[in-house]
């Protein structure tokens, strides 16, 4: 169904905000102007040139997370992060977008990566070269959050590849997907970088793209055809890969099982989760290969709590992301499980730094959890918390 | 945005918003800073954009306006305090400079109830969010006002308990903005309406007193304070904090529907059940088109559903389930099963008719009145017939949904079609009337518990007649200055 931005903020507008108490925005925030019913109002009055279309009015389309709960939450369909879009690309037509995005803007055009300058981060990589095969149709895609904050997630990753007999390989230099660009309004940036990694891509032949990072395989899957750029090639998050290859019998669980208790939780990354609709596959892997027993957040699944990860929000809005971080993990904790298990680097970050030490689960990525799980990745370092 | 007109002709909304707007007062800007300096700027707003956003409730007459692209009033600016003593700190400062205070919660009421007509400062209580004790010994629960319905009922049923209030805005409205409209739950057929509820209130009084009530099983000790805030919908001071009961979370839930021959056997029915004393958590009876809206291929046309949802202990839901088939036996009627109950326990909340309606040319509005047994067969046909007799209206129709051994409610529903905004507000204030007229001649009370508000506030002579004057006066030794939520409750600005 094609994307009607008048008639959604119109709907949602009239709305009695019955999605409100999901939004985790608002939850933080308080305020009724960052409700998903709020900006609905506010996108309506500037439409209608009731209020002007200046940076105050622009900033509020910056306090959405782009969790998709209120979507998920919806009678009416109404799609509060796809019409946050599309404000956020017209604000950055307008100049408009609000600090402290420019800066990250800036950053991510000189260093061609979000977090540390690409070079540095592919000379990072060799350690994995063993790992690599040139050949390969398969092309891991790390992502820059997790060569940057978590790089032995992607030795386990590789280590998984490795046991299930798939040869893969990485590019060098990797440059961002062009997620944050795309979510903070830089259209024609994010475009950019989707159009170099197409060419990568088409250039070295590639069939199939994993990626651990679901905001990378989410503007790959989801956004690039809007930014006019076409990917030929699948594009999978890790857990949907892995799934794949331990449903055919390529990847055993069992004789390197290590001992623990083996209780672990699991947080539903939103960009996999709602944005993807990769639920199952992350738990079969969890209780099936990696034979944990897995105890559930509650909420979770489609209702799971965002964690204020997502550079939407995180870049920002640092000081709301980081409160709605405390109330994911909050979540988390209740369950008891000493081990948090996500499937996103910026969940990965954000849950592990995010409020007291006392009590929080550790905090770890599912690829590390089930390689340690499974012998194939050494004890110790790894995912921070 | 804040005086009507662009060229289309003025409505009596036009009309009440430009007498009001007479009575706003100049705003000093240097107060933005003053309340800056008590909560922290980040939590004063003052943007257009936010000023928009708390212009309006979720009451029908705004959302059409906003649909039809009519101005609302705006506030001066919107403060959010983060305790009590900023409550209290707001409240000076604002008294003293003669500022109008418009008390905010989740903005979920339906009838104006915290539009800010004659300008001044909306206090928003969100922030005060925080469940503050739950006793299990004395089964009491205290927590800041500002939290929303659903987060305080999660919190309390992680612990083992519930509170039993349910409203259908329990996803959006506050603890606070509960007591103040004196609202009713969707099991309140159990566990009793917010005035059953509430032990205790700690409240914010105009000028900056803080005072609390004593939580105790029962007290007579005078005229009951809390109470007073019960329904006083901000003109009376701010609720900050509250007790409330709580119960041990239900062993089990059950529910069984009827069909029956039509709405008088239904309330019939209830009432019999009603007078044994026992005490299903919901009972709702629809009329025959609230039926068939509702239930669809599961109803025979013209005849009546009527669902029972019950829960507690499990030895005593099967004594409910068991008398009340008893009950249901003396009438023709036919079993429906448990899925229609549970079909509504999931819908319960969805309300996502309203904007669709609205965006397909039709006002939809909901009405709630009760009244004793007796008078409610007549005054059901009165108002429906009074209301289908305005010229323009598509439908009206009704269910019960809260019962007494005294009584029970109604809860209208009419749909109208008005293209237009003109149209619209007038259209939607002569069914109003109708509706209001019918319901006093027929010796009914004009709200069960959606409150006053703005647009009610009209029918309040009607309802009270001189003992109204005792709220008046009450208000008026609270508020000498007529400055909290102005308009509301009694209809008289300033």
């Amino acid at each position: 169904m094609k994307f009607d931005l008048s008639t959604q903020t119109h709907i949602c507008a009239i709305c009695p905000n019955m999605c409100r108490f999901l939004c985790p925005v608002a939850a933080v925030e308080k305020a009724e102007t960052v409700t998903p019913r709020g900006k609905a109002t506010i996108t309506l009055a500037v439409e209608r040139g009731e209020i002007a279309w200046d940076a105050e009015a622009a900033s509020v389309l910056y306090h959405c997370a782009g969790c998709k709960m209120c979507r998920e939450w919806c009678p009416s369909n109404v799609d509060i992060p796809e019409f946050t879009a599309h404000l956020r690309e017209r604000a950055g037509r307008d100049g408009l977008i609000p600090d402290p995005a420019p800066g990250v803007r800036d950053r991510l055009m000189r260093d061609r990566s979000f977090r540390r300058p690409a070079a540095e981060l592919a000379a990072g990589l060799d350690r994995y070269r063993d790992l690599l095969s040139p050949e390969a149709t398969v092309l891991y895609f790390a992502g820059c959050s997790t060569a940057t904050l978590f790089p032995d997630v992607i030795g386990a990753t590789l280590r998984l590849f490795e046991a299930a007999g798939v040869k893969v390989t990485m590019l060098r230099p990797e440059e961002c997907c062009g997620f944050p660009l795309e979510a903070l309004g830089y259209r024609e940036e994010a475009a950019d970088f989707a159009a170099a990694l197409a060419e990568s891509i088409s250039k070295g032949g590639y069939e199939t793209i994993v990626s651990g990072c679901p905001m990378c395989t989410h503007v790959m899957k989801e956004r690039y055809a809007a930014l006019g750029v076409e990917l030929r090639a699948e594009v999978v998050h890790v857990t949907e890969f892995l799934d794949r290859l331990a449903g055919a019998g390529n990847l055993r669980g069992g004789q390197g099982a290590r001992p623990g208790d083996g209780t672990v939780t699991y947080h539903d990354p939103c960009y996999l989760g709602r944005h993807q609709g990769v639920y199952d596959e992350p738990r079969r892997l969890l209780t099936g290969l990696g034979r944990f027993n897995l105890v559930e957040v509650d909420p979770g699944r489609e209702l799971a709590a965002c964690c204020g990860g997502a550079p939407s929000i995180d870049a920002v809005l640092p000081r709301t992301a980081t409160g709605i971080g405390v109330r994911r993990l909050a979540d988390a904790a209740r369950t008891g499980a000493g081990t948090l298990v996500t499937a996103c680097p910026h969940c990965l970050e954000m849950l592990g730094s995010a409020g007291d030490d006392g009590g929080r689960p550790v905090v770890r990525d599912i690829a590390e959890v089930l390689a340690r799980r499974l012998g194939l990745w050494p004890s110790g370092g790894g995912g921070r918390g | 945005m804040e005086s009507a007109t662009s060229g289309a002709p003025r409505t009596g909304f036009d009309v009440l918003l430009e007498r009001a707007g007479r009575a706003r007062r100049p705003f000093p800007t240097r107060l933005v800073g003053e309340l800056g300096r008590i909560t922290g700027p980040g939590h004063v707003l003052t943007r257009d954009a936010d000023l928009a956003v708390y212009a309006r409730d979720s009451w029908t007459v705004p959302a059409l306006r906003v649909h039809h692209g009519r101005p609302l009033p705006v506030a001066d600016a919107v403060v959010l305090p983060g305790d009590t003593a900023e409550v209290a700190a707001v409240m000076t400062l604002l008294y003293e400079n003669d500022v109008p205070v418009i008390p905010f919660g989740g903005g979920s009421g339906v009838l104006g109830g915290t539009l800010p007509i004659t300008g001044g400062v909306i206090v928003d209580v969100k922030r005060l969010d925080k469940v503050l004790d739950i006793n299990d010994e004395g089964l009491t629960a205290t927590a800041q006002a500002g939290i929303i319905g659903t987060d305080f009922e999660t919190a309390l049923g992680r612990a083992g308990f519930t509170w039993g209030h349910f409203p259908q805005s329990t996803d959006v409205g506050t603890l606070g903005g509960f007591i103040v409209t004196r609202s009713a739950g969707q099991f309140s057929t159990k566990y009793g309406n917010i005035e059953d509820i509430l032990l205790a209130v700690e409240a914010v009084l105009p000028g900056g007193a803080v005072i609390r009530t004593k939580t105790t099983a029962r007290s007579s000790t005078g005229p009951d304070i809390k109470s007073m805030f019960v329904g006083s919908e901000g003109t009376l001071g701010i609720v900050t904090e509250a007790t409330v009961r709580i119960h041990p979370r239900p062993e089990r839930r059950d529910t069984r529907a009827y069909e029956v021959e039509d709405f008088a056997d239904g309330l019939e029915i209830i009432r019999r059940v009603m007078r044994t004393g026992l005490r299903p958590a919901v009972i709702r009876l629809y009329d025959p088109i609230e039926s068939l809206h509702s239930f669809k291929e599961r109803v025979t046309q013209g005849k009546c559903v009527i669902v029972f949802f019950y829960q507690g202990l499990g030895r005593l839901v099967d004594l409910e389930v068991e008398v009340v088939e008893e009950t249901v036996a003396a009438f023709r009627h036919r079993k429906l099963g448990s899925e229609p109950g549970w079909h509504w326990y999931k819908r319960r909340n969805v309300v996502s008719g309203l904007p669709e309606f609205m965006t397909q040319g039709l006002v939809v509005d909901t009405l709630e009145v009760a009244a004793t047994w007796e008078r409610i067969p007549a005054l059901y046909r009165a108002m429906i017939d009074r209301m289908l007799a305005v010229k323009g209206i598509v439908s009206a129709s009704a269910h019960s949904s809260h019962s007494y051994s005294q009584g029970t409610n109604l809860y209208v529903t009419f749909l109208a079609f008005a293209p237009d905004i003109g149209t619209a507000e007038a259209l939607y204030q002569s069914i109003w009337d109708a509706a209001m007229e019918a319901c006093l001649e027929a010796g009914g009370t004009i709200g069960h518990h959606h409150g006053i508000g703005l647009h009610r506030a009209k029918y309040m002579p009607g309802e009270h007649g001189p003992a109204l004057e005792v709220l008046r006066r009450l208000r008026s030794a609270l508020d000498p200055k007529g400055l909290m939520n102005p308009g509301k409750l009694f209809g008289k600005v300033g």
